[in-house]
């Protein structure tokens, strides 16, 4: 039986802004109906690599394919199966949010029969029928990253490429946009840029991106457990010199940020000693989370949201 | 495609009359040109080949002003639309860019026409008396001139970067435009240079051809040595040329 076609397949793809890499040969598949996070600080190729899958920018080299069509030579096969959602709603506040979906349902070629039925379902899916006439500008940040989630999706594309998409929400609208995110999992693949580490946990995979490379790619268990049992960080007035001391010492530790993260097996046992160090001010253990694993990877921590 | 393009029609036309002081100040200045400008230069104006007076020679002109005006300034909302998103959106779209710019264009045409309609209405009252074909002519008339500023106004739009930049070019453009286009003085009388300005200006092509309409279609009309042929296909190949100019640019990355 054949292989199913990766919703995206990019190989080797570089890409520059004059003199600055954005993507440095980035291979990444996501498959049919698999939800993937992309992690990785501001500038790390997140955005780039979501504006090339969506046919907005031309990469440099390699190539990229949207459910088996080139984003270069087919573009408009790849529009037809690519739903985006931005960093900032794209939505004319001027129209009612049932007007905004019926543009968007025209934009992205929904057949005429099914386009009432199709809008009404992502009314109530995003929880805005009762909106549906109010106009697009009085919604607040919450409703509004709904109907743009919405927007995005109406068509149900083949992959959904999502750039934080739930920036400056609060902790419930978070929630609640999640929800209906569930809700449409199985229109196809979602490829999620985010800053939030529970966000890459609620996916199948994460990959990390850092200065325009693959760092991490994994699920997110199977990378939490890369790191040993525990995750073991200490807090010191120098820690790049508190790491250099604790390699002499054969213990692999790494300065991040204002700590050092120790990676051993024997973690639990070197707690003491660890405490005991003059150079060393606070240790706290705890089993490996994304965040860790973000931070070793990259060498610094997460941004905070 | 089609579809595409009536949704992007119909949401121009919508945001339009649903922004009130947008619509109040687009009717209000034109005749409130007219009035100042038409009692203010009553007795001191006198056109060429004609004793009708200047409100009559001046009303052309503001139905003119109103569709330049209108359909250049429709545009501002492609600017408006990289701000706010809505244009990446329509980009990632699968239709084809002629599609969105053709969706703009007819809602600018639109809104223009529209409004020139309403000032053209006063024709009556300083004795023109168009007829049915003289109104059918400078419908064609305000169409051609709304589709050649339309599109001037999407190119700038897709290259300027914010609504300041493109007001600040708008103005600069647009004014000198419209005063050499046979809409605020005959060319007859003029220097020789200004004369010359307005005959490279496309916009006195189509002024010409409203004149005609409205003047309900006269062998020639006054203050202007162009005739019904000549105002016609030159402003059929400058609409043409700029809304091929539009879609060429609109394939660009805005």
């Amino acid at each position: 039986m054949a292989e199913p076609v990766a919703a995206l397949d990019a190989r080797d793809l570089s890409h520059r802004f004059g003199p600055v890499r954005a993507l440095a040969g980035v291979d990444l598949a996501v498959a049919p109906t698999e939800r993937v996070a992309l992690l990785g600080p501001n500038g790390s190729g997140k955005t780039t690599l979501l504006r090339i899958a969506s046919t907005r920018l031309a990469p440099e080299a390699g190539r990229v394919a949207v459910a088996g069509h080139d984003v270069e030579t087919e573009p408009d096969a790849v529009r037809r199966r690519v739903g985006v959602v931005f960093q900032s709603p794209a939505l004319d506040g001027a129209l009612t949010v049932r007007e905004a979906l019926r543009f968007q349902a025209a934009l992205v070629r929904v057949p005429r029969a099914e386009l009432s039925l199709r809008v009404d379902v992502a009314l109530a899916d995003a929880g805005l029928t009762d909106r549906a006439s109010d106009r697009v500008g009085t919604l607040s940040g919450g409703l509004l990253r709904r109907l743009d989630l919405a927007r995005g999706l109406l068509h149900r594309p083949a992959l959904a490429l999502l750039d934080e998409p739930t920036t400056g929400l609060d902790p419930l609208a978070r929630d609640t946009f999640w929800s209906v995110l569930d809700r449409r999992r199985a229109d196809g693949a979602q490829l999620i840029a985010t800053h939030l580490m529970d966000e890459a946990a609620r996916c199948d995979r994460v990959v990390i991106l850092d200065r325009g490379r693959v760092v991490a790619d994994g699920t997110p268990q199977a990378l939490t457990a890369a790191l040993g049992p525990d995750a073991l960080w200490l807090e010191a007035e120098d820690p790049a010199t508190l790491a250099s001391a604790l390699a002499t010492e054969g213990l692999p530790g790494r300065a991040i940020g204002d700590r050092v993260l120790v990676q051993s097996p024997r973690a639990r046992d070197l707690v003491a000693d660890l405490y005991a160090r003059p150079d060393v001010r606070g240790v706290s253990i705890q089993p490996p989370t994304l965040a860790d694993v973000f931070a070793a990877r990259v060498g610094q921590p997460p941004a905070t949201p | 495609m089609t579809a595409a393009v009536l949704a992007l029609w119909s949401r121009e036309v919508r945001v339009f009359l649903r922004d009130r002081a947008r619509v109040a100040g687009v009717l209000a200045q034109p005749v409130l040109f007219w009035a100042v400008f038409g009692f203010g230069f009553a007795d001191s104006v006198s056109i060429p080949g004609s004793d009708a007076g200047y409100l009559q020679y001046l009303l052309p002109g503001m139905v003119a002003l109103t569709v330049l005006f209108t359909a250049i300034y429709s545009t501002l909302s492609v600017v408006e639309d990289r701000q706010s998103g809505v244009l990446q959106a329509v980009l990632v779209a699968p239709q084809p860019r002629s599609a969105l710019v053709l969706g703009i264009l007819l809602g600018g045409v639109t809104l223009a026409v529209g409004q020139a309609a309403i000032i053209g209405a006063f024709a009556p009252v300083v004795g023109l008396r168009p007829g049915l074909g003289g109104v059918l002519v400078a419908l064609l008339a305000g169409v051609l001139l709304a589709v050649t500023f339309c599109a001037f106004g999407f190119v700038m739009a897709w290259r300027l970067k914010s609504g300041r930049a493109y007001h600040a070019v708008m103005n600069v453009v647009l004014i000198p435009i419209w005063l050499l286009s046979g809409a605020f003085f005959p060319e007859a009388g003029a220097s020789e240079v200004v004369a010359l300005a307005m005959r490279l200006n496309p916009a006195t092509y189509g002024v010409g051809l409203l004149r005609y309409g409205l003047g309900g279609l006269p062998e020639s009309v006054p203050g202007t040595p162009l005739s019904f042929g000549a105002c016609l296909a030159v402003s059929v190949a400058v609409a043409v040329l700029a809304f091929v100019w539009a879609t060429w640019t609109a394939r660009r990355t805005p």
